[in-house]
């Protein structure tokens, strides 16, 4: 989007002139070492993946403030509180209900899976009784006619809409547009 | 041209031959050391490697290094803030 507005105005693309962007890298690390690469993720254990991903996020949201002037940043920053408040909520996880999981995984599965514990990498298997914040979670699925199948959250959803604000923005900031 | 040494035989005039021809390789490209019969090879001193170093590391454009790391911190902001499940590895990996 951002390089088709680019390209009809006939000015270079570009991306958002985001500083610190050393931050979020190395914001990232935690969560990098706990959640995504498998050399480590199997060697640590729940209660530090937790702190891992929670302070991600808090160096993630750090980043955002001298940012928060480029458009899309906003709905990022909204984004990622949101995922934040109902990680730190519910033991450093993403809740995810039994009955949303059902529709990812095949019923054997999601037996041997019992309550309160991961569910995938970042996701907690809880009932959503026992979830706080359980509008936060993720509970939001593709429609059903889809092959493919994904749980996601509110706070997803505004991340998704924030990066693709700020990419497709990107080429309007300087004018007087934004 | 190599003078023989009669003391101590033709052996050694083939050695300091052979040394000889291998010097030319190492010193030629570095002090211009004259033969005719090896061809010339660039000469690599340790201040002309470092000089084309920062001569190629000058060329990488300044503003495209700005924009590759603009990206990956987008990519890992996203990557880092968002927590989709699509199940595709549970029941793979190790459920604790």
């Amino acid at each position: 989007m951002g390089w088709f507005v680019a390209s009809w105005e006939k000015r270079p693309w570009q991306l958002p002139p985001l500083k610190y962007a050393w931050l979020a890298v190395i914001a990232f690390i935690p969560q990098w070492m706990a959640i995504y690469l498998p050399a480590t993720r199997y060697r640590i254990n729940d209660g530090w993946a937790a702190a891992c991903v929670i302070s991600s996020q808090l160096l993630l949201l750090l980043f955002c403030w001298p940012n928060r002037r480029i458009p899309g940043i906003i709905l990022l920053v909204i984004g990622l509180s949101a995922n934040l408040l109902v990680i730190s909520a519910n033991q450093g996880f993403m809740p995810i209900s039994p009955e949303i999981a059902g529709k990812l995984v095949s019923p054997e599965i999601l037996q041997t899976i019992p309550l309160g514990s991961r569910f995938g990498w970042k996701d907690i298997l809880l009932l959503p009784e026992t979830t706080h914040l359980v509008f936060l979670s993720d509970r939001i699925l593709l429609p059903d006619w889809l092959s493919y199948q994904v749980a996601f959250s509110f706070g997803d959803i505004m991340l998704a809409a924030g990066a693709y604000w700020a990419m497709a923005a990107a080429p309007l900031i300087g004018k007087k547009v934004i | 041209m190599i003078k023989p040494i009669p003391a101590y035989g033709g052996d050694f005039v083939l050695v300091g031959s052979l040394l000889k021809a291998n010097l030319q390789t190492v010193l030629q490209p570095i002090q211009g050391y004259p033969s005719h019969t090896l061809p010339l090879r660039k000469e690599y001193t340790m201040n002309k490697i470092f000089a084309r170093f920062v001569f190629l590391t000058q060329k990488v454009n300044r503003q495209h290094v700005q924009i590759a790391f603009a990206a990956l911190a987008l990519v890992l902001m996203v990557l880092g803030a968002g927590a989709p499940e699509d199940g595709g590895h549970v029941g793979i990996g190790r459920i604790r």
